[in-house]
């Protein structure tokens, strides 16, 4: 097999693209600012891609069955209210707490799941009714106040084990998990069929109503463990988190080769499409650039970035 | 990828240009999509200007966790001091915290963080400021030589948050003894939740009981702004001395202007320009001179800070063309004088 | 001829009737097919052919009319009701995912697992579909190429080759093929007919769609003919011309 077809093989999910920007990026960063390669800063930057890449990994699923989720933020809101309410207000033990906030995540997602593959609502009308209501029910729950102040082994949660962040260890094993499932299970490979040909996936048989419910409600998991995370890290959940966070997940996504039409893509890549989000805001902060030329750096280069993704695409066909 | 190369150029020449031997303070403001924190940035900087340090501002775009990460970035980007005017009182509990652990001089403005250790807290007093409106209120119904007793609408802000308790716990304090002497009935005391439109609805169902009134004073300018238009589509007079009296609370554009035209008699301003101009002096002062706040200083209650208030003007017919001059023109900071 | 005509059929559709909407695309349509025996189904654009066999494939269930296989009455729930009682499909518009390979695409909707049976979290077993998928190309005399390459990747003919192979995999009884030549050139054309051939010396039934009536003529043993919803003519292939199966599918004298 020659170098090319092997590339080619291997860049079939868009992995390459990410790898080399964020390579990239990291190179110019560490030889931009000497404060980048400390170990305080590599510690800062896991802990800050933990609940953006979380909220992409749910992100990326959906979108690779050809549909998309908006309420992941919100979703997010709401999970983490949860979660601080019930041990806050209601005293409840945190395992039983944070399984409250998982289990609003879950159920979050189960009704955009229901509205998308059964009343066949389209997935962006779907999930941005569910924004709303995630969103209002968030707000009617802590009576708009923020709830915070949790005990210590809660906030735990946010410290570290040995010298790597919690946070990014459990975002890290949610990746491996999901990557795992999506290139070696029936579920992953339905996935991707669903995305490729919804229609031909559901006359070989395949129940795709159930492929998408459980796409809706991993992507709802995933938005409720970044609630919690978003808890545990500002030892505070207050009823606007997460707002708009659900662009910064698709913009992860897309960044990290997962196509917008669905069937393309892969968590590796939207791991590496988080990475260079973060980076980014990372270095222009060490840099010490005001917020004004922040916006103009970070959408000159997400644009660079994305022009090269697609040029990079045409000619890798 | 040469273009992706000739940005992040750019950016290095940009790094460059700022990297100098001044202090570096960093200045995190919760939002700049709000007019009053580009003001309270812009005083930042001009104080960063006026002393020579190096200011840094960071736009967290309302969320709490960006500013949370920001401040990290900061912290190991090795920055002098900070000012913080938190997205939030408690969220950022934990950056202060780090900046704390990293020996790093904290200083809140506008609005407090909840815990860590601060320098101090420079604001404006909710309480204070709102004093300082509904007495200006009282004045010009004195002036107009009302007939007793004075007949007033109170409409509140949005139950519950800090500046509409605060503002609601100022009027109070000036309307309580009178209220008890009998020269003040309140005719109504409701919540228009800082809401033009809301203001104009509460206004309305109020006069559709009685236009006996004599004066409305708000939590904020919307809803006095509501209430304006609601009371001239009633066909009632407004102004001094002999229309009904209304007293906002902000001093935007709009009331400013609406002060200008009689319409109002006046509106509370703070000054985020000297808010941020004095968190920079501040930190600068700390850094460069020992500056700590002075003996004395009193302690803001809500929150256990030391605490510097800043002024706060009543924006009448009489001073509105000075307004931007005044609360543009920083007094002397408590303890350098 | 085909074997077995003479007895009960294998399959049996009565009285089929669909509508959409206001479309009444099947009036009450008889139809049958015995083992071994390749009928082909002719009929105009819009007559009805791809609506008949949906229904015989599961795709979608009768409005009215039911369905018999050796006699007994069934329901299709699904395509996979229907592949349990051994009817494969190969659907006009290509049902290949594209963004797959060519083992996947096979094995698609019954892959073989490694360890989890037949959960949706059972891990794939890869290797032995790669090595099935190279078996069942080898037996039917397909070369595919490398069949690493996604389905996108493959040629018209190809694609053909792989959707049909996936029908065969797991030895139907009846195979239904809707347009399987219209997007080939005349030498892959060749070999699907032989293909289908092949099929009746294996005793499988099967349903041949095409437009191309020399191709059907060439394969089928029984032919029938739709028109604008009714069945207007079931005839032994011997039995009719060319031209007299032009003459019932658009109508004019005689039906
Ligand atoms: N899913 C559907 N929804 C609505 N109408 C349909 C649907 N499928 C088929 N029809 C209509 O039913 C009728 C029969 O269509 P069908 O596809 O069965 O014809 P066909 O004989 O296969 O034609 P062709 O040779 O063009 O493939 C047509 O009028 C068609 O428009
Ligand atoms: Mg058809």
């Amino acid at each position: 097999m020659d170098i090319k077809a092997w590339l080619k093989r291997i860049n079939r999910n868009r992995v390459l693209f990410p790898l080399g920007a964020l390579a990239l990026l990291v190179i110019v960063a560490a030889s931009l600012s000497p404060h980048f390669l400390t170990p305080m800063n590599i510690k800062n930057v896991l802990s800050q891609v933990s609940i953006i890449a979380i909220l992409a990994a749910g992100e990326a699923c959906v979108i690779l069955t050809g549909g998309i989720d908006l309420s992941v933020g919100a979703v997010l809101a709401i999970s983490g209210s949860i979660t601080a309410v019930l041990m806050k207000w209601v005293g409840a033990a945190i395992p039983l707490a944070i399984l409250g906030g998982l289990g609003a995540g879950a159920l979050a997602g189960a009704l955009n799941g229901l509205m998308v593959a059964w009343v066949r609502i389209p997935s962006f009308i779907a999930t941005l009714a569910m924004m709303a209501v995630a969103r209002g029910g968030t707000l009617v729950l802590t009576n708009g106040r923020p709830v915070s102040g949790f005990l210590k082994s809660f906030r735990a949660i946010a410290g570290y084990a040995g010298p790597l962040p919690l946070l990014f260890l459990i975002t890290f094993g949610v990746y491996v998990l999901w990557q795992l499932a999506l290139s070696h299970t029936r579920f992953g490979r339905y996935v991707y069929a669903v995305g490729g040909n919804e229609t031909g996936t559901r006359f070989v048989g395949v129940n795709v109503r159930r492929v998408k419910l459980l796409v809706f409600i991993l992507a709802g998991l995933c938005a409720a463990i970044g609630g919690i995370m978003l808890d545990a890290r500002l030892n505070a959940a207050y009823p606007t988190a997460g707002e708009g966070y659900e662009l910064d997940a698709i913009a992860a996504a897309v960044l990290g080769g997962v196509s917008l039409s669905g069937g393309v893509g892969s968590l590796v890549g939207t791991f590496f499409g988080a990475l260079v989000m973060t980076v980014l805001g990372n270095i222009l902060n060490l840099l010490k650039v005001g917020a004004f030329y922040q916006y103009i750096a970070k959408g000159l280069i997400l644009a660079v970035a994305a022009i090269s993704l697609s040029r990079g695409i045409k000619f890798a066909k | 990828m040469k273009r992706l190369i000739a940005v992040l150029g750019t950016v290095l020449l940009l790094g460059a240009l700022v990297w100098a031997e001044a202090p570096t303070i960093a200045v995190f403001i919760s939002t700049l999509k709000n007019p009053y924190f580009v003001t309270l940035a812009d005083g930042a900087k001009a104080a960063g200007e006026e002393f020579g340090a190096e200011v840094v501002i960071y736009d967290a775009q309302d969320d709490a966790a960006l500013q949370l990460s920001q401040v990290e970035d900061a912290i190991a980007a090795g920055v002098d001091a900070i000012c913080i005017n938190p997205v939030h009182t408690e969220a950022l509990i934990p950056a202060v915290e780090k900046a704390n652990e990293a020996g790093i001089p904290v200083f809140s403005v506008d609005r407090d963080v909840l815990g860590g250790e601060r320098v101090c807290y420079i604001g404006t007093s909710n309480v204070l400021a709102a004093e300082q409106g509904a007495a200006t209120l009282i004045r010009y119904l004195a002036l107009a030589k009302r007939e007793l007793p004075w007949r007033i609408v109170i409409l509140e802000g949005i139950p519950g948050a800090s500046a509409a308790v605060e503002r609601e716990e100022g009027f109070k304090n000036v309307f309580k003894p009178l209220i008890d002497g009998g020269a003040i009935e309140v005719v109504a005391d409701l919540t228009a939740y800082f809401d033009r439109a809301k203001g104009y609805q509460v206004m309305s169902d109020i006069l559709a009981t009685t236009t006996d009134i004599d004066a409305v004073i708000a939590a904020n300018d919307e809803m006095i702004l509501g209430a304006l238009e609601a009371i001239k589509a009633a066909g009632l007079k407004v102004g001094f001395p002999d229309g009904i009296l209304l007293m906002g609370f902000d001093a935007i554009d709009d009331a400013v202007a609406a002060v200008k035209t009689g319409e109002l008699v006046g509106t509370v301003a703070q000054a985020p320009y000297i808010q941020g101009y004095w968190g920079v002096e501040a930190a600068y002062r700390y850094l460069v001179e020992g500056w700590r706040p002075p003996e004395g200083t009193a302690i803001y209650p809500p929150t256990g800070a030391l605490f510097i208030p800043t002024p706060v003007a009543v924006v009448t017919a009489e001073n509105v063309d000075q307004v931007a001059q005044i609360t543009r023109t920083p007094p002397p900071l408590p303890g350098t004088e | 001829m085909g074997g077995g005509n003479g007895g009960r059929p294998w399959v049996e559709m009565r009285g089929i009737h669909k509508w959409f909407g206001g479309v009444h695309a099947l009036k009450g349509v008889d139809f049958h097919v015995h083992r071994g025996e390749v009928v082909g189904l002719i009929g105009d654009n819009g007559a009805g052919k791809s609506t008949l066999i949906k229904i015989l494939s599961g795709v979608f269930p009768p409005d009215k009319g039911e369905i018999l296989i050796e006699g007994r009455r069934v329901r299709f729930r699904s395509p996979k009701d229907a592949k349990e009682y051994g009817i494969e499909t190969v659907y006009q518009e290509l049902a290949l995912v594209d963004n797959l390979d060519v083992p996947a695409n096979i094995f698609l909707g019954r892959e073989p697992a490694l360890v989890g049976g037949r959960g949706l979290f059972a891990l794939l077993h890869k290797g032995r579909m790669l090595r099935e998928a190279r078996a069942l190309l080898e037996r039917l005399k397909v070369n595919i190429g490398d069949l690493t390459s996604l389905a996108g990747e493959l040629s018209g003919g190809q694609r053909q080759t792989v959707a049909i192979a996936r029908a065969l995999y797991t030895e139907p009884k009846l195979l239904i093929m809707d347009e399987p030549t219209a997007a080939l050139a005349v030498q892959e054309t060749r070999k699907v007919l032989d293909l289908v051939r092949k099929l009746r010396e294996r005793d499988i039934g099967v349903v041949f769609i095409s437009h191309t009536l020399q191709e059907v003529f060439a394969v089928a043993d029984r032919i029938v003919i739709l028109r604008k919803g009714e069945k207007v003519g079931d005839l032994p292939a011997a039995a009719l011309t060319v031209d007299e199966a032009v003459k019932l599918m658009v109508g004019g004298e005689g039906a």
